[in-house]
């Protein structure tokens, strides 16, 4: 009973963690903190699948997530402070921030309704969601949810590798906290361990190639 | 030995060795197209499960090939009737290999699409199956490089198809291990239950369907015509095994009406829309990429004929689809590369005139392009009248969809030619067309005309494996 209990308020910790993460992600335009936030979202994300999963599965998920973004910072680092600043797509905030301080908060100001938009449809899907799979916990629920819609709108406000990687990862991290409560095969855990490692390199690639000038 | 070894695990090795090696593009070409046909040999050749008698020594037992294999928790199972697909997934790596001479790809380009080749193997392998949509999104991923040349910037399209697959086949995936949870008391008869229309979503974002077309065109306007054609090809032949594996699950009623349906109509309207969206294009490269949409639009009518066809004829069909699409595509995108060459760009403005300066390779564009349209004496024609004629009957508007989209392609394609052969500077100065680059292209072409003049060649020839290959696994 006492377990129960640690892991529902585990679960309640881990939304609560995903959910800030992800509109940390959304707003910040510093590849830096988005990196930070990214590897905080994975521990969230960890604390989420041990309600379904034992721990030694979800630590795959963990280390597999903490790795890829030390690929993708190790990617990012590579570059020249310009092109890192150019791939982060910190371009556009960053002119606004130099137009003035106000126009800056307006642009977080619009980013967090943004988020807030998203947390609505969240809201307004979840019942439909535990409709269809009633087994599953409403922490988990709002987290993979969240992590998709935020994810989402964080793939629509970019057009530059790293956001876009970023945002990738956030939303495939949301399908695969629902994934999980449904399968707790050692495949399962090794596939989506592998998934997200690869798109990282993938990630890695995409941030680098451009300001490739040999054969690559 | 096992024929996951043969198959998967050997060209992944390959694969990884080739890309260390990838510098000497020459011998990594070789190489790796050597390999290519030596599988594709044994995939024809060599039957599963049955003693092989190859003594190379006396005292050395027959070779038996086992047919599955255990990583972690799940089987990798391949059987005599996973032959042919092997057959197609190696014999098409294979040919387009054989034209990485002429359409200067990235050298990333052989040992990642040998890469691909061997998880698309995979992917026919996997046992469950529910895990085959997260082996089709390393598909995706594994294709990704082979479409991004160094030092340029990354085309949005290779965003879009990154995210569209990363999100399509993990909705998948998600929605095969959840029906599995779901009891099928549960399920609602007379409407689709939301797993089921959620799955449809998933399949229409993996296949490229209308409105989840965008990233074909946006891909094919900026990259190497011949690099963005196999991954078109590839994939979307990856895609359709995927289905196929899906819709093998699925209970024979469900299967018989409304997936069926579904197909066929969805098939005719991608071919429709292609062609509509193919006539009001000013760029040869989309054009190209509306093409595949279409052509996927054929392969899911070919599917389509799963209810009043059996298996053979269905695998021998679409065996030889595979063939016609892939030599017309081959011939279009090659011929496209060479003009695309000449500016890195393939909008109409930057074509205009080249014709005078290339007449080989808007040969080969026109005749590849109507190819695929369908149109009578070329290699495409007498398979896709075969398909249609079996629908005629049942869904009667399904030809009049069919040919307006077609109609329009053809439009599309005389367009290109106009532009291509009307004066311009472009034409002046620069190299003169490459003889070794006329051959292929050439040689192509003729195969083209021989295939839609004699296509019984082609269609015994599938028959004649299928045959082969289904009596192996009959007698088993």
């Amino acid at each position: 009973m006492e377990k129960e209990v640690i892991l529902a308020s585990l679960s309640i910790l881990a939304a609560l963690l995903v959910t800030s993460t992800a509109i940390m992600q959304l707003v910040s335009p510093d590849w830096r903190f988005s990196l930070l936030m990214l590897a905080l979202q994975y521990l969230g994300v960890f604390l989420l699948l041990i309600n379904h999963w034992p721990i030694f599965l979800s630590l795959t998920v963990l280390f597999s997530g903490w790795v890829s973004t030390i690929v993708l910072a190790i990617g990012i680092l590579s570059l020249s402070v310009d092109q890192q600043r150019l791939e982060s797509g910190a371009t556009t905030l960053s002119l606004l921030v130099r137009q003035g301080a106000w126009r800056h908060s307006l642009s977080i100001i619009f980013f967090l309704l943004t988020a807030l938009l998203g947390g609505i449809v969240t809201l307004t899907m979840l019942p439909a969601l535990t409709a269809i799979f009633p087994s599953l916990n409403l922490s988990i629920g709002w987290g993979s949810l969240i992590l998709i819609g935020l994810g989402f709108l964080k793939l629509g406000y970019s057009d530059q590798s790293f956001p876009v990687v970023v945002g990738l990862l956030t939303v495939i991290s949301g399908f695969n906290v629902l994934q999980t409560s449904f399968s707790s095969s050692l495949m399962t855990a090794g596939l989506l361990a592998a998934t997200t490692l690869t798109l990282a390199l993938i990630g890695d690639f995409l941030i680098t190639m451009p300001y490739s000038e040999t054969t690559p | 030995m096992s024929a996951v070894l043969i198959w998967i695990i050997f060209p992944g090795i390959v694969s990884i060795i080739l890309f260390f090696f990838r510098k000497w593009e020459r011998t990594v070409l070789i190489v790796g197209l050597a390999a290519a046909l030596m599988l594709t040999w044994f995939a024809w050749q060599l039957p599963i499960g049955e003693p092989i008698a190859v003594r190379l020594w006396r005292g050395l037992p027959a070779l038996r090939i086992t047919q599955s294999m255990r990583i972690l928790d799940v089987f990798f199972n391949l059987d005599n009737t996973t032959r042919i697909l092997l057959l197609a997934i190696y014999a098409n790596l294979a040919f387009w290999l054989g034209g990485v001479f002429s359409s200067k790809t990235n050298s990333l380009f052989t040992p990642l699409a040998f890469g691909s080749s061997a998880i698309i193997a995979a992917l026919v392998a996997i046992e469950p199956s529910y895990f085959a949509p997260l082996v089709l999104f390393f598909v995706a991923l594994i294709c990704v490089p082979i479409l991004s040349a160094p030092g340029e910037k990354i085309n949005r399209g290779v965003f879009r198809f990154l995210i569209y697959q990363g999100v399509g086949t993990s909705l998948l995936f998600l929605m095969n291990i959840a029906s599995l949870s779901i009891k099928p008391e549960t399920i609602p008869i007379n409407s689709p239950s939301p797993i089921t229309l959620l799955t449809v979503i998933a399949l229409a974002l993996t296949l490229a369907v209308f409105p989840f077309h965008t990233w074909i065109p946006a891909i094919a306007e900026k990259t190497n015509p011949y690099t963005s054609s196999f991954v078109f090809l590839s994939y979307s032949m990856a895609a359709l095994f995927l289905l196929l594996r899906i819709l093998s699950e699925m209970q024979a009623a469900v299967i018989s009406q409304a997936a069926i349906t579904g197909l066929v109509y969805l098939g005719v309207f991608m071919v429709f829309i292609a062609g509509i969206l193919a006539c009001v294009e000013k760029n040869a490269g989309r054009i190209l990429g509306f093409a595949v949409i279409s052509q996927v639009g054929i392969k899911l009518l070919v599917l389509g004929m799963a209810v009043n066809t059996d298996i053979a004829q269905l695998t021998g069909t679409y065996l030889a689809l595979l063939i016609t699409q892939n030599l017309s595509m081959a011939v279009w995108a090659l011929a496209l590369s060479r003009l695309f060459m000449v500016n890195k760009d393939t909008s109409f403005s930057h074509l205009q005139g080249l014709g005078r300066k290339f007449p080989f390779a808007v040969a080969g564009l026109i005749i590849g392009s109507l190819s695929l349209a369908g149109l009578p004496i070329l290699a495409n024609f007498p398979i896709v009248f075969q398909v249609l004629s079996g629908f005629s009957s049942e869904f009667s508007s399904l030809p009049l969809f069919w040919t307006i989209g077609n109609i329009l392609f053809v439009f599309a394609c005389f367009r290109t030619l106009v532009r291509l052969l009307a004066p311009s500077e472009n034409a002046e100065g620069g190299h003169p067309e490459n003889r070794f680059d006329s051959v292929i292209l050439s040689s192509g072409m003729i195969l083209i005309f021989l295939l839609g003049l004699f296509p019984q060649w082609m269609i015994n020839l599938v028959n004649e494996l299928i045959v082969s290959i289904s009596a192996i696994s009959e007698a088993q």
